[in-house]
């Protein structure tokens, strides 16, 4: 992180970071549909970034997120791209992925690390 | 806006038009009633001023152009509002054109001739409108009270009940007339139910029939109030706006059988921890009375009290879109609604829903 922003990321400092971090929980509190309803009908989030862990099977996880999120993001394509994700609506806002450790493995935070 | 609950919370920016929909459903739902055209200019304070000193207007007259998008009345001018789900539907159109004379309608005076109408607001609509043309004088402007009745306002045949409690609630002498129809009913006892929600010493309250009732919607007289804090009765004015309001909430929804309430801001002057019995209270009446609510308010405790009290579990489950938070955005053409669970997730997570 700290080679993109001038951000250190500990547990302190959440706040000061350049943008708003929520803690999710569990992969199912994240992925799942109610929840992505409650995340885009929030008219200040311009662009939303999700992070999840890959664990056992990384193409099965990226299926599931695919599937909560293309009703909002329709061109969000069928393979994960290496180098993370990142689609653009045309009224301008952006969607992000990165599916952990590499989005290429499975496994997750801990392996990257 | 769309999905469309039993009661329905309105929030928005400032000027994103969230009264402007509640104007636009009391047209709709009182179908078109005069009075709702004038009270809704009136309370904009589009009330037509001379501009030469020497001539006075008797009667005041309210600005048509102000009902228009662009602000401009001319011929052609139109707007529709619609309700596409309602059955039977309700829709509504109004539209600018020449005036159409009524020969039976006396013309004779010198106010009618300085009046002079050439165009006139032409209501259609479905069910059909109260009035059906509204003429506009030379100046842009109609008066706020029909000169003659017979041209141009029908009888007021299956009209629905509606009422529109604007910011400053309802005036002194439209709740001293309300009460009149509720005294020694069962209403009567669930309004001093509503107004114990605020003051668990309030014993009952009665109008002053035989007080003048002072003019202008911020006053607060024409009630009594037996407290169980003091001998005498006291005037209602004295236990704050909190009362009044929720006395006007009462009141209108026990008349709105089978109909419509419109509320601005609804929390104002209560303090957030009134506000879930608020809610219930709201709740428990549309049920009880059958009247579907729309209201707005800016306020985080109003939703949040909404959200977490706004109805019995039980009833919830059974019937989830028993309210519905309808967010209106100026830029956008359709509102964002939150069901129930959405509202409480919103809430859980600290998203911002206004």
């Amino acid at each position: 992180m700290r080679t993109h922003t001038h951000w250190s990321a500990t547990p302190g400092n959440l706040d000061k970071a350049p943008v708003y971090i929520e803690r999710g929980g569990g992969v199912s509190e994240i992925l799942n549909e109610k929840s992505m309803k409650a995340t885009m009908k929030t008219n200040t989030i311009r662009n939303l970034g999700l992070i999840v862990d890959a664990n056992s099977d990384i193409q099965a996880r990226y299926m599931s997120l695919r599937n909560c999120c293309l009703e909002w993001f329709p061109t969000i394509p069928k393979d994960l791209p290496p180098d993370g994700l990142i689609v653009q609506k045309s009224d301008g806002r952006r969607f992000g992925a990165w599916i952990m450790p590499n989005n290429i493995d499975s496994g997750a935070l801990e392996n990257l690390i | 806006m769309e999905n469309l609950g039993r009661v329905n919370l309105l929030v928005g920016a400032n000027n994103s038009g969230k009264t402007s929909a509640l104007e636009a459903l009391y047209l709709l739902t009182s179908q078109a009633n005069r009075r709702a055209f004038v009270q809704v200019l009136l309370r904009r304070g589009e009330v037509k001023y001379d501009r030469d000193e020497n001539y006075t207007r008797r009667f005041p007259e309210v600005d048509a152009s102000h009902l228009f998008h662009g602000h401009e009345c001319r011929p052609q001018t139109r707007f529709e509002i619609l309700a596409q789900n309602q059955q039977p539907k309700k829709a509504l159109s109004v539209e600018v054109a020449e005036y159409t004379r009524d020969d039976v309608s006396p013309r004779n005076s010198h106010e009618d001739d300085e009046f002079d109408p050439q165009l006139a607001l032409h209501i259609k609509g479905y069910p059909k409108p109260n009035t059906s043309q509204i003429p506009i004088g030379i100046s842009g402007g109609f008066f706020a009270e029909p000169r003659d009745s017979r041209s141009y306002e029908t009888t007021e045949i299956g009209t629905s009940r509606v009422k529109y409690i604007t910011t400053h609630s309802l005036g002194p002498a439209e709740l001293v007339r309300a009460w009149n129809s509720i005294a020694l009913t069962e209403h009567e006892e669930y309004v001093h139910e509503c107004l114990r929600m605020l003051d668990s010493d309030i014993v009952r309250i009665a109008p002053q029939a035989s007080i003048p009732l002072w003019r202008g919607e911020s006053n607060r007289s024409g009630f009594l109030v037996r407290h169980n804090g003091s001998r005498d009765p006291i005037p209602i004015g004295s236990l704050g706006d909190g009362i009044w309001h929720l006395l006007s909430l009462a009141i209108a929804m026990s008349r709105c059988r089978d109909g419509f309430l419109l509320v601005d801001e609804i929390d104002t002057g209560l303090h957030y921890k009134v506000l879930p019995d608020m809610w219930k209270m709201i709740m428990d009446a549309s049920l009880r009375f059958n009247v579907q609510v729309f209201a707005t308010t800016h306020s985080y405790d109003c939703l949040s009290a909404l959200a977490q009290h706004g109805g019995d579990p039980s009833l919830l489950a059974e019937s989830p879109d028993n309210f519905i938070l309808q967010r209106i955005e100026s830029d956008r053409t359709v509102a964002t609604s939150y069901r129930p669970d959405e509202m409480r997730m919103a809430l859980d997570r600290l998203l911002e829903m206004r």
